[in-house]
């Protein structure tokens, strides 16, 4: 019953890369979507001022990496992208007069690096690649990022890496099997838990992980073909430490290694495989209370719903570090303005309120044929509810709109 | 009749102990043989390695005193933090759990290094940093295949 109201639609088909496109990044403020390829570039896509006329590419950043570019990151307040490339260096590029220019070139790594990541309170980069370590820079004066530790835990090739949204901790995963979760103590980085063994951890290369908005939760998914979702608890103490422990493992809908994996706002995982296509997986019995809860609150003033979306509010400023740069205009939570962004934080606040780990997950609507190859990335927008980018080894990025449960009248 | 039978079934026993004790014998002597050139072989290649890690803090504390500024300050955490693992590094206790910790940290510490000094580990003619990726059983060849293709820079020798 559930799963049928629920709808990927494609949007638009953004071409012009010239070879596979390995990943994704939204701009915090949701106006830019970069993607970057093996053709060595990172393309730019920006909404056309004109009504209608969808994603145009409005800049190309290349001539600076010698091989593919695996991974690229927006800085938290949107003014540096981060780039990693195969040829063992991370560029930082800078948006100056309309202009993207490197500014700077992070290296050490001895071969590819596989992914870069800005923590959210800008202070830090991680990256990761083949030579099996992890390393954290941390920003010096000027535009300057010293390397600050180099870690060696996993014992092989560390294909991916993701922060927590409002902590100084880190997740990585490797074709080891092993996902590991790094904290800074001073200023040195250590390995806080191993998530890895029979029926805990996965029995393959894991590709990618993934944290939820809220923090409480790390998805990954591996060449395994399974989706596993860990819940993410904080010890009394100071500094409190942090463990996870599997929450769920969601398989047999995958027949081939998932690659991608991404969390929305609304707690919906996309997920993306090597059969093709696109999955988007989620909590039906949460999806429903909370989409009775925001029906209840778009009809009339609901006390209940008021409150919720305060507790969001006041999560998502403590969640946000003194230190981080807002961008100017834009808040990163949602804003209580319409329907669909109220649902949203009603949607949050009844998952966070019901104690989600132990409701059931459900593959809501699956894509075959996304793309014409392998799904190298998904990524969810930041604030626009439902619009999903899409990245292939068919050198295409694509953009979807979902559509579900409450979602009949919201608009986009 | 029960003594015809037994002395033949204990004949198939005796021989079966027989068997047991000889391939227990045999194994041990082999056993401790590769034991032996394993140990020496992964001994020498820790030994290397910390022993690189050694004489490249000498070499920077040496130009920090002949040459002050020479190194950037910012390095001085993670230099320090080497010379303590150098100094609790366990060479003489191969039983030692953090052995292999130890190592790593030492590892990570010596790229920060080189990092902040904007050299890369083939510069500094590393001796294992490289074959650290190469598979765990091709020892030996590995490491000195690494030493031989980084330039053929001297390892230091030091008196330990």
């Amino acid at each position: 019953m559930a799963t049928l109201a629920h709808s990927l639609e494609p949007l638009q088909t953004l071409e012009g890369h010239t070879d596979r496109v390995w990943h994704l990044a939204w701009s915090p403020d949701g106006t830019s979507l970069a993607s970057c390829s093996g053709d060595r570039t990172v393309r730019i896509w920006q909404q056309s001022r004109i009504e209608g006329r969808g994603w145009r590419c409005a800049a190309v950043l290349e001539d600076t990496h010698t091989k593919s570019i695996r991974c690229c990151c927006w800085s938290p307040g949107g003014t540096h992208l981060a780039t990693a490339s195969f040829d063992g260096t991370t560029a930082i590029w800078q948006l100056q007069g309309g202009i993207w220019e490197e500014i700077s070139k992070l290296e050490g790594h001895e071969n590819e690096v596989k992914a870069v990541a800005w923590s959210p309170c800008g202070n830090f980069l991680a990256t990761c690649g083949r030579d099996k370590s992890v390393w954290f820079w941390e920003r010096g004066l000027g535009d300057e990022y010293d390397c600050m530790d180099v870690k060696h835990g996993h014992s092989q090739d560390v294909k991916s890496i993701a922060w927590h949204p409002s902590r100084e901790l880190l997740a990585s995963c490797s074709y080891d099997n092993s996902i590991k979760l790094w904290a800074n103590d001073e200023a040195d980085w250590v390995c806080v838990q191993t998530l890895e063994g029979a029926a805990v951890g996965h029995s393959s290369t894991v590709w990618s992980v993934a944290f939820s908005r809220d923090g409480r939760k790390l998805a990954s998914v591996s060449d395994d073909c399974t989706l596993r979702v860990w819940s993410v608890e904080w010890s009394e103490g100071c500094p409190p430490e942090p463990h996870c422990s599997l929450a769920a493992c969601i398989s047999g809908h995958h027949s081939r290694c998932i690659f991608t994996v991404d969390w929305s706002a609304q707690g919906l995982i996309a997920t993306g495989d090597g059969a093709n296509s696109i999955k988007l997986f989620g909590q039906p019995s949460l999806l429903e209370t909370a989409a009775a809860a925001a029906a209840a609150a778009a009809a009339g003033s609901d006390p209940a719903a008021n409150s919720s979306s305060g507790y969001i509010q006041q999560a998502a400023d403590a969640a946000a570090e003194p230190g981080t740069p807002q961008p100017a205009g834009e808040q990163p939570a949602p804003a209580q303005q319409q329907n669909g962004e109220l649902y949203d934080a009603a949607a949050a606040a009844a998952a966070a309120a019901a104690g989600d780990a132990a409701a059931a997950w459900e593959c809501l609507c699956s894509v075959q044929q996304a793309h014409d190859a392998d799904v190298n990335c998904v990524r969810w927008h930041p604030s626009r509810q439902g619009l999903l980018a899409s990245a292939g080894d068919d050198g295409l990025v694509k953009l979807w709109q979902y559509k579900g449960l409450g979602q009949a009248a919201a608009q986009q | 009749m029960d003594d015809l039978f037994d002395s033949a079934i204990e004949l198939e026993q005796s021989h079966i102990q027989q068997g047991a004790r000889d391939g227990k014998r045999d194994g041990m002597r082999t056993g401790l043989a590769e034991g032996r050139a394993l140990g020496l072989q992964k001994g020498y290649e820790i030994g290397m390695e910390v022993g690189h890690y050694a004489g490249c803090v000498r070499m920077w504390r040496a130009l920090q005193q002949q040459q002050p500024g020479s190194i950037p300050t910012k390095l001085e955490r993670s230099i320090a933090a080497m010379e303590e693992c150098l100094l609790q590094y366990p060479l003489y206790k191969p039983q030692d759990e953090e052995l292999h910790e130890l190592l790593e940290q030492l590892r990570g510490k010596y790229k920060t290094v080189l990092a902040g000094l904007g050299l890369s580990a083939a510069d500094y003619g590393s001796s294992s940093s490289s074959s650290s990726s190469a598979a765990g059983g091709s020892g030996s060849g590995s490491s000195s295949g690494a030493a031989a293709a980084s330039g053929g820079q001297q390892p230091v020798s030091l008196a330990f």
